[in-house]
């Protein structure tokens, strides 16, 4: 069952990018998009109403951060995630086992689900895939994800495959478990690790449940770009052409930029925020540390062309003042730009697969961004180069 | 040439009023045709920025005259904004009708400085003490432009300063108001002198006659920190307020509650720097108090002024702040419940939504004085307010404060108790 329709309205005639429409319960999200992380309920430093003014669509929040706080009574109590922060854009969640692997000490993962030492008093709890959907229902996000079997994408051997047998499994139990068919999406996890059999096995099997769109997991774990790429493009050619397709954890502009010209359609994760209270600016021209001093004598906008309200508003001299000096309204400042370019980015995207143009854009976005051609990534090269964009030409 | 600033005040003297005291003015800054009714206060900000809000947020508040901090500005040798060509509205991204008014010192905590000399005057920035000079001061106002200022003076900050320090201050604040004086005027920017005299009534006597001769255009009066009791402390302002001429306006800082604001009201004072709102923002409250509508029927006592956001009894509160309340928090319906979370989870927009709140409901605050003093209920207003609501000083919320979590809701306990150490 589904609560979404997915219309792709333009292909890029060279690469995998496609231009889509995704309908969600609320409202209508354009694809390739990045969403923002919204960790606890916001989105850092800024009111919905200015993410909303941003055109944002969608954005995440985090079941394993909600779970702790406010927690699951106050969830209900509010009638969900969005009315509780007054968001009446699209909301994704993830199923909070990843969390609860990543930040929480003697996580450890049984047939039955999570199991994992309390924060509070250490005693052992266990996340099934039934109370992640739970949780997740409470929250009420229009996409919602499975619950899966976490493990580190450098782990080879049996355990690879016994992991995504038992998400597979675990993808059933969610399904099974899942109560707001109607206005809630759950997405499938792809695992398999870098292994190209297991990840076609996997596929296969979640294909035959027919969940109403598919993301890539186990990756973005410190393993080589190069097995990256391979696995995002090889997933992509398998899983169907008719569902949009999530690459979880990926923010970096040039793995977007690569990624979406192997057919990805979804992006999310916490680089723009987190990079931004460091003070560090996001540009088409690369990354901008605006503690430098060197910023103090500029009077011009953090990116020359930017709409964002801060490059609207603000010189790099007055933000470079506030961010040295550690005022949270030079950390918003940033926030908000940042999250801008990432929403700029990706509309530049749309429009250059729609007019049929992308692999110019590509190129002349890697100019831009790396400068010389001898700073490119190779494994991005080789990428591009699989779906036919030759950045060496 | 008519002069940038005017002043009219509407009750003089003869207010029927019982202290004959509380002023009720306008005024008017004839360059870009704005009007400021007072008592009011001005916005506080830090390094410019009202404290939490970017320029979007802030435009949301019914906010007209910031106050505009020198030291705020000088942590760099060569401070940017003094070199910015279009003025410190624009370097400060304040909407064209924002009005600016700068001073010298933060007008919430006066840190105490080492010492001034004739030649400069000591401010205290993250970069350590920096030492300003008129000539300085002078280059600042040249390139920030702003729509009044206050000019230096020699504030003691030595609580023990024995009367030779204190008339030396007078003394040189007096001395350098005439030298400076004539900078400020070719500038072109209204201002106010500091009337100083610290704890000595005879000295700020002494000093507000004297700085009166001059042609200044407003006076600050400072009672910040200096160590005594609300009623000493509003005996030495009386001190200053009593000596000013009556036809141009004062800025009083040092009354940084609705108490202080009130008695400084009733003592002839028209401007306060608005630094309460941040600090109730800061101790994770927000204002609910009202002047002037308490129906003299309403027998209620002991009511608090605030509500503490970071009590856990927070958290099942759906409703907002104050339905009255036309701030974006209010406005958006953004709940009691969900900015306790946003306290208790460490998020920015905590504050953000506070600050907002704040600032919103420290204008509505002054309005209510100017409607109680234009329909002549001041001093019964005053009177039942003191008399309906609680005045003990409020804490920081966040004291004792443990983060609320909510285990249960990630799962659960398996069902042999087994208790690991971590
Ligand atoms: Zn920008
Ligand atoms: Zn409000």
């Amino acid at each position: 069952k589904s609560a979404l329709t997915f219309e792709t309205y333009a292909r890029c005639s060279t690469t995998k990018g496609r231009a889509s429409i995704l309908t969600l319960p609320h409202g209508p999200v354009n694809t390739p998009v990045f969403m923002p992380v919204g960790t606890q309920g916001t989105l850092k430093g800024m009111t919905p109403q200015q993410v909303k003014d941003m055109n944002c669509q969608i954005m995440l929040n985090n079941t394993y951060h909600l779970g702790l706080k406010p927690g699951q009574e106050i969830l209900d109590e509010a009638g969900g995630s969005h009315a509780f922060q007054k968001w009446n854009g699209n909301l994704l969640t993830d199923s909070g086992g990843f969390q609860m692997v990543s930040l929480l000490k003697l996580a450890e993962i049984t047939e039955e689900g999570v199991q994992f030492a309390s924060p509070h008093d250490g005693s052992l709890m266990m996340l099934t895939p039934e109370h992640s959907m739970s949780l997740q229902n409470s929250i009420g996000a229009d996409i919602m994800m499975q619950l899966d079997d976490v493990i580190s994408s450098l782990t080879t051997g049996p355990r690879v495959e016994e992991a995504m047998w038992r998400s597979v499994r675990w993808l059933d139990r969610c399904i099974a478990s899942h109560k707001r068919q109607d206005d809630q999406n759950l997405f499938a996890i792809i695992q398999g690790g870098l292994d190209p059999e297991l990840r076609k096995k996997c596929v296969d099997e979640m294909v035959k449940r027919n969940t109403p769109g598919y993301a890539v997991g186990g990756l973005s774990g410190g393993e080589e770009k190069d097995q990256f790429w391979r696995i995002v493009s090889l997933c992509t050619d398998l899983l169907p052409k008719n569902k949009p397709i999530y690459c979880m954890g990926v923010g970096y502009a040039e793995d977007l930029v690569v990624c979406t010209a192997l057919g990805v359609d979804m992006f999310d994760c916490v680089f723009p925020t987190r990079t931004a209270r460091f003070g560090n600016a996001l540009t088409m021209k690369g990354t901008v540390a605006l503690k430098s001093g060197k910023h103090s004598s500029n009077f011009g906008p953090i990116e020359e062309g930017c709409d964002c309200s801060t490059c609207k508003n603000y010189t790099r001299s007055y933000i470079q003042l506030l961010v040295t000096t550690k005022d949270t309204v030079g950390c918003h400042l940033v926030s908000i730009h940042n999250v801008a370019f990432q929403l700029r980015l990706m509309r530049e995207m749309q429009e250059a697969i729609k007019r049929d143009e992308f692999p110019a854009w590509i190129k002349q976005f890697f100019a831009g961004y790396f400068g010389d051609q001898s700073k490119y990534p190779v494994w991005a090269v080789n990428a591009l180069q699989s779906v036919g964009v030759d950045l060496t030409a | 040439m008519t002069s940038a600033l005017s002043f009219t005040l509407q009750q003089l003297t003869d207010a029927p009023s019982a202290s004959g005291i509380v002023r009720r003015g306008t005024l008017q800054f004839s360059k870009k045709a704005k009007t400021i009714q007072t008592p009011a206060c001005l916005t506080y900000t830090v390094r410019g920025s009202v404290p939490h809000l970017v320029a979007e947020n802030v435009k949301l508040l019914p906010v007209q005259l910031l106050q505009v901090t020198l030291e705020q500005f000088v942590e760099e040798k060569e401070p940017m904004s003094f070199k910015y060509p279009h003025g410190i509205h624009k370097y400060l991204n304040l909407e064209l009708d924002h009005l600016v008014f700068c001073d010298m010192r933060d007008p919430m905590k006066q840190e105490a400085v080492t010492f001034n000399t004739d030649k400069y005057l000591s401010v205290s920035t993250h970069g350590g003490v920096r030492q300003i000079t008129p000539e300085m001061w002078a280059q600042a106002m040249k390139a920030y432009n702003p729509d009044m200022c206050a000019l230096m003076a020699d504030i003691v900050t030595d609580n023990d300063a024995k009367l030779k320090r204190i008339k030396r201050s007078v003394d040189r604040s007096l001395r350098w108001l005439d030298d400076i004086l004539p900078k400020a005027k070719e500038i072109g920017i209204p201002v106010f002198a500091p009337v100083v005299g610290h704890t000595s009534e005879e000295e700020r006597a002494r000093s507000a006659v004297s700085t009166a001769e001059r042609d200044v255009d407003g006076f600050t009066v400072n009672v910040i920190g200096l160590g005594l009791g609300n009623e000493a402390t509003l005996k030495l302002a009386k001190a200053s307020l009593r000596n000013l001429p009556k036809n141009k306006p004062r800025i009083v800082y040092g009354f940084g509650t609705p108490e202080g604001i009130l008695d400084a009201v009733a003592s002839g004072a028209d401007l306060f720097d608005g630094s309460y709102a941040y600090k109730v923002t800061e101790q994770g409250r927000a204002m609910i108090f009202k002047f002037g509508e308490i129906s003299a029927d309403n027998t209620a006592r002991d009511k608090p002024k605030t509500v503490n956001l970071w009590d856990p009894s927070m958290s099942h509160s759906f409703e907002v702040l104050d339905s009255t309340c036309g701030c974006y928090a209010c406005n958006a319906s953004h709940t009691k419940a969900y900015i306790h979370h946003l306290l208790n989870a460490h998020e920015m927009l905590g504050p953000i939504l506070l600050m907002s709140h704040n600032v919103y409901q420290l204008d509505n605050f002054m309005a209510s004085i100017r409607k109680s003093i234009d329909d002549n209920r001041f001093e019964s207003d005053l009177t039942r307010f003191m008399e309906y609501y609680n005045h003990v000083e409020e804490g920081d919320g966040m004291r004792n404060h443990q983060d609320e979590i909510d285990v249960e809701s990630l799962g659960t306990p398996l069902k042999k108790k087994r208790t690991l150490l971590l």
